[in-house]
């Protein structure tokens, strides 16, 4: 157990000498590390230095890649997710994932997009899908928007809210965490803004984890923040701590925008 | 905007905190003068360096509250300008708690009848600085902030006066009296310190105009 403003946090997720490696080229070096339950953390580095790669990780969503290969342990609530037991499927339903850009399905209208996931794994309950499509838009902040035209295509929404669209649908398939890979590089400051709004709304149900170029966006929404240096985990502290007092010389010239 | 509502918040904590430094800077002044004019016990001394000690506690938590909201919430215009004044303004106060205590070490054995007049002037300057923090505490509450600057000069003015007269009645003291030199002598540094803190408290309200206008204005 940790205190974080008087609060006890529960590990959520804990990595245990995690390594990556894409053919020979280890892109992420022995990470050990906690996340912890109800809390944003925030992965930071410079370009290739593997956050991306990191939270593929975090949900078996590197397998997927070719020529990805995994080393080390990803617990979840404690159960090493990497078990030969364990289906990627399931974990990927209780670890959600966000992309940099909006991806809402094309083809699909606003409701199916969301429900999607619901129905390839066979709920077709509508009164139960209907009442998942109000609720994950309405604690995107998207139902008012979207709630007299659910049945138009989803692409036809602004860029922010087809983000919040796609936080909607991962949300539908009630994950505990969610991992964002930038979710917000592809939009405008508003939208950036009011999307960083939402994580600190969704930080008090979810565990979130997010990747960010952005540094003055991991200091402003996140309660821990890990940095990253060619695959390796150089600091992870406290968002407030690491951003007044980084430890290593690396992390600060980071933060300083000497490089990146 | 929760992102709003995260600064407000923040920046709120730290008024709050501004506030409690004025308080304890108010009751450090007030009984070290007390304790001088030998009111107060012997023990009202450790009290005073009790809370010489929580002004600094106070004080580096403002600073780090401040810092923190600097790095993490990047705050633009007044927010800036309030984060940039109250870490100044919570300096002052920390230094005003660290002359309130020397200003009780100075205890002086006795004032005689002679010196009542001195002793008559350091009551009025210490009536005239924690009026002055009480309007710096308004301006800053309420953001109300019309002739902050001319009621200040004008009270600090006061002291200044009271500063001079005292000064001058202690050197003529001291040229005729051969006895108690000692405890004129700790009277003059106590004047002394009280007309720099008066200077301080002025200047205190030249930073909540500063929040308030975004300009500065010199008050002394």
């Amino acid at each position: 157990m940790i205190l974080l403003r008087g609060i006890h946090l529960r590990t959520k997720i804990r990595t245990e000498k995690l390594s990556v490696w894409y053919g020979s080229f280890q892109a992420i070096k022995d990470i050990t590390m906690e996340v912890y339950e109800k809390t944003i953390t925030a992965i930071i580095g410079p370009s290739g230095c593997g956050k991306s790669t990191f939270l593929r990780a975090l949900n078996r969503m590197i397998e997927i890649i070719e020529g990805a290969r995994v080393e080390g342990r990803v617990y979840l609530d404690g159960k090493n997710i990497y078990d030969p037991d364990v289906d990627p499927v399931d974990i990927r339903s209780k670890i959600g994932m966000v992309f940099q850009k909006p991806n809402p399905f094309p083809h699909l209208s606003i409701y199916d997009n969301i429900v999607i996931g619901l129905k390839l794994r066979g709920i077709r309950d509508k009164r139960y899908l209907d009442e998942i499509v109000e609720t994950t838009l309405k604690k995107v902040g998207l139902w008012d928007d979207v709630k007299d035209k659910l049945f138009e295509k989803g692409i036809k929404l602004s860029g922010g809210q087809q983000q919040r669209l796609c936080i909607a649908r991962a949300l539908a398939v009630n994950p505990e965490v969610i991992l964002l890979d930038e979710p917000t590089s592809a939009l405008d400051p508003i939208s950036a803004l009011k999307i960083e709004d939402l994580l600190l709304e969704l930080k008090k149900e979810y565990t979130i984890v997010l990747v960010t170029h952005n540094i003055q966006q991991a200091a402003r929404i996140s309660d821990y923040t890990a940095f990253l240096y060619y695959g390796e985990l150089i600091e992870y502290e406290r968002t407030d701590i690491l951003f007044k007092t980084p430890k290593h010389r690396i992390t600060e010239q980071y933060l300083e925008g000497r490089f990146g | 905007m929760a992102m709003r509502i995260g600064l407000e918040k923040a920046l709120q904590s730290i008024k709050e905190k501004v506030f409690k430094l004025f308080d304890i800077t108010k009751q450090s002044i007030c009984l070290s003068i007390r304790y001088l004019l030998e009111e107060e016990e012997r023990s009202a001394l450790e009290r005073i360096k009790d809370l010489e000690k929580k002004s600094d506690i106070v004080n580096l938590d403002i600073q780090e509250e401040c810092m923190t909201v600097l790095v993490r919430q990047q705050p633009v215009a007044k927010d800036a300008r309030f984060v940039i004044a109250i870490m100044e303004i919570s300096s002052f106060f920390e230094r005003i708690n660290d002359l309130s205590l020397e200003v009780s070490e100075l205890h002086p054995a006795k004032i005689d009848n002679e010196l009542s007049i001195v002793r008559d002037n350091i009551m009025w300057m210490i009536k005239r600085i924690t009026h002055m923090i009480d309007i710096n505490e308004e301006g800053l509450r309420t953001g109300k902030i019309v002739d902050i600057d001319k009621k200040l000069m004008e009270l600090d003015d006061d002291i200044d006066r009271l500063f001079e007269a005292s000064k001058n009645y202690l050197i003529e003291y001291l040229k005729k009296s051969r006895e108690n030199v000692e405890d004129a002598v700790k009277l003059l540094y106590i004047i002394r310190h009280l007309e720099r803190i008066g200077d301080i408290v002025a200047k205190t309200g030249s930073r909540i105009i500063y929040i308030e206008r975004g300009r500065w204005v010199f008050i002394k």
